[in-house]
């Protein structure tokens, strides 16, 4: 069975160590990375094995054209299809980011990045959280939220909210998908499963689409991940036919088909296989998702982390970080407040 | 005579006695018991879906998250104390009355229209506004997100043609509530219009004859025949909307899943949050009872002064 991200550690009682299948893995392919670590191996077991179908990272996807028009930047040149600058490739911040949102939105053309409570939301606040530093809850579950960089975040978070469509609170899953494919979007963050579906719908969209990295915060930069996982419960009659067919679809034969299948949106958990040519062929525009992978000083993150599982899973599902920049902005109130009520939230979720 | 100890069988009965039959057959040819196992099947279907399921719940709630521990009421007592929570008890009670009201108003306004048409086109009448309940909740609930999806809203799309602007009908928190409300009100209505025809249908005539010949007004009749013959009905339609509203679940999950800022949650939603997607199987199953005490309270209220009308009548 597959189980979506958090699911592995909340049903890891009931599920079968895999150790045996992800030491072949390992060997052959190296290893996970950080996240799927993270969300599979636990008190040193694994009970989950990464999938590629479904797995997914949420970067940017940007309009080419409206980006050069209106903020005057070209993003195929600082995220090429190939080598990067790196001096390039570091002047993609978040306060870049906020900057030419602000004049997309002058223009008529806004980004738009959900803040309702599903996990589109979810993840690409997590890698906002991240790349400035501020934690939730730390592996020692001390609560962590009240912090100069929590405070930071919010305040930027609210400032980009502002450039944003107001319905974004709204927004669930494949609503920022409607957004770009409407020709409205100047971006989103999102797997390519939008570019897929406006290049049949609306293609002279997909040709100026874009995936490239997230922006780079004072601590980094982070994209967010989702990864599936294969598991197999304890009551299955056949484990090592379970284990066995797992193994076989995670080689990288295997992954590479998947890959090439969902035209680039599978991303496997092994970055030894991040050199698949469905990266690099697709189109258009040749190369679109080229920087899909995380690549260059890009790191994959989840939302939450490095809460321990079981309480991340709650600060996950719960929507607390999009909530609090929804509080803020949306519901107006002050920092300091809703930095009190997360403490509250947060509190919750310790209980054991 | 002949002696009955030595000659039994030449011992005629005496007149009026009858042979008894087998306890257990005495027992398996009443009509109560014919009842008992004709409905039997439904029991059990209760007994598995309903009591059973109900019966864990509650065991479950009074453990801790990791379920190995007895906590009694703390997961209670933990609730009392979350912020979330009483916003949650706030706006299952605001949908519910808000929603039941509306249903009910609704309800015996197109009851009095549907009863007032002539018999003959009143049979399509009643088809059409039944249409809404019986399509499926899930599916007519995804009908009207599509109609308030944030960039293709046809509502809005009405509103703008008008020279309108948009309205964010599930991304602001108290139009998000509106929107929720107003596809529950929509579903819902039938229910109550087919009972309270019914319960029209049941006024005698006479009534309404003399209260005519007493010079009394539309509105009079309303009040003083119509309403009191139909309070126990709209008592039952109440309470049972009442218990199915709080306890709704396709409505808000479909088209808010409790946002924008859990502004939408109600029991259910937020009891699925918790105890499937966040693992915390024992805090849900207090949020799923916690409105059960409550509700058997009202219902034990409600059902006594039908109880006592319909003994008085």
């Amino acid at each position: 069975m597959t189980h979506r991200a958090w699911q592995v550690a909340v049903h890891r009682s009931k599920l079968e160590p895999l150790d045996g299948v992800m030491a072949e893995l390992e060997k052959k392919a190296g290893k996970v990375n950080e996240v799927a670590h993270f969300l599979a191996r636990h008190d040193g077991h694994w009970y989950g094995i990464p999938t590629s179908t479904g797995s997914q990272v949420k970067p940017c996807c940007s309009r080419l054209d409206l980006y050069k028009q209106h903020a005057g930047i070209e993003l195929d040149k600082i995220f090429p299809a190939g080598d990067r600058d790196p001096k390039l490739t570091d002047t993609w911040t978040w306060d870049k980011y906020l900057e030419t949102a602000t004049k997309l939105k002058a223009a008529g053309s806004p980004v738009g990045n959900p803040l309702g409570q599903t996990s589109d939301a979810i993840d690409w606040v997590g890698a906002l959280y991240r790349s400035f530093g501020s934690v939730m809850i730390d592996e020692k579950d001390n609560i962590k939220v009240n912090s100069d960089a929590t405070r930071k975040v919010l305040e930027f978070a609210k400032k980009l909210a502002e450039q944003m469509p107001p319905d974004v609170f709204a927004w669930d899953d494949a609503s920022n998908n409607r957004w770009l494919i409407s020709g409205k979007g100047a971006g989103i963050m999102n797997p390519p499963s939008a570019w897929a579906v406006a290049k049949r719908d609306a293609p002279q969209v997909a040709a100026q689409c874009w995936t490239h990295d997230m922006p780079k915060g004072p601590q980094g930069r982070f994209v967010g991940a989702l990864p599936f996982f294969f598991g197999v419960w304890q009551f299955s009659k056949n484990k090592q036919a379970a284990k066995d067919l797992i193994q076989w679809l995670s080689e990288k034969e295997q992954a590479a088909k998947f890959v090439a299948a969902s035209s680039g949106y599978d991303l496997p958990s092994f970055p030894s296989y991040y050199d698949f040519d469905t990266w690099k062929t697709v189109e258009p525009p040749k190369g679109t998702v080229y920087n899909y992978p995380p690549r260059g000083d890009q790191q994959v993150s989840v939302a939450a982390y490095p809460a321990r599982p079981d309480v991340a899973a709650q600060v996950y599902n719960s929507a607390t970080m999009v909530k609090m920049i929804a509080k803020v902005s949306q519901g107006g109130e002050p920092i300091d407040a809703t930095v009190k009520w997360a403490e509250r939230e947060l509190e919750g979720f310790l209980r054991t | 005579m002949p002696d009955d100890t030595v000659y039994p069988s030449l011992v005629l009965p005496r007149a009026g006695a009858q042979r008894r039959r087998p306890l257990v057959k005495r027992v398996l040819q009443r009509r109560s018991t014919i009842a008992l196992f004709m409905c039997l099947p439904l029991l059990m279907i209760i007994g598995c879906l309903v009591i059973y399921p109900a019966l864990y719940a509650i065991h479950l709630a009074t453990l801790n998250r990791s379920m190995t521990k007895f906590l009694g009421f703390g997961n209670f007592t933990f609730l009392f104390t979350r912020d979330t929570f009483w916003m949650v008890v706030r706006q299952s009670a605001i949908f519910a009355l808000t929603a039941v009201f509306f249903k009910a108003l609704i309800g015996l306004i197109t009851a009095h229209l549907v009863n007032n048409l002539p018999d003959k086109g009143q049979r399509k009448w009643r088809g059409m506004l039944l249409v809404p309940w019986v399509i499926p909740l899930s599916l007519s609930t995804l009908g009207w997100w599509w109609m308030f999806d944030p960039t293709y809203s046809a509502l809005n799309w009405v509103l703008n043609g008008l020279g309108l602007g948009s309205v964010p009908w599930l991304a602001d928190p108290y139009w998000a509530r509106f929107s929720v409300i107003l596809d529950n009100v929509w579903y819902g209505a039938p229910f109550f219009l087919i009972m309270y025809l019914a319960a029209l249908r049941s006024v005698p005539e006479q009534l309404y004859e003399a209260a005519s010949i007493d010079g009394a007004n539309a509105w009079q009749k309303f009040v003083h025949i119509t309403l009191p013959m139909m309070r126990s009905i709209i008592a039952i339609t109440v309470l049972f909307s009442l218990i199915v509203t709080f306890a709704n679940f396709d409505i808000v999950w479909v088209m808010t899943q409790g946002g924008p800022r859990d502004m939408t949650h109600v029991f259910a939603t937020y009891a699925f949050k918790l105890g499937i997607q966040s693992g915390d199987i024992p805090l849900a199953a207090s949020v799923s009872l916690f409105m059960f005490p409550i509700l058997g309270i009202a219902a034990v209220f409600i059902l006594r002064g039908v109880h006592k009308r319909a003994k008085e009548m």
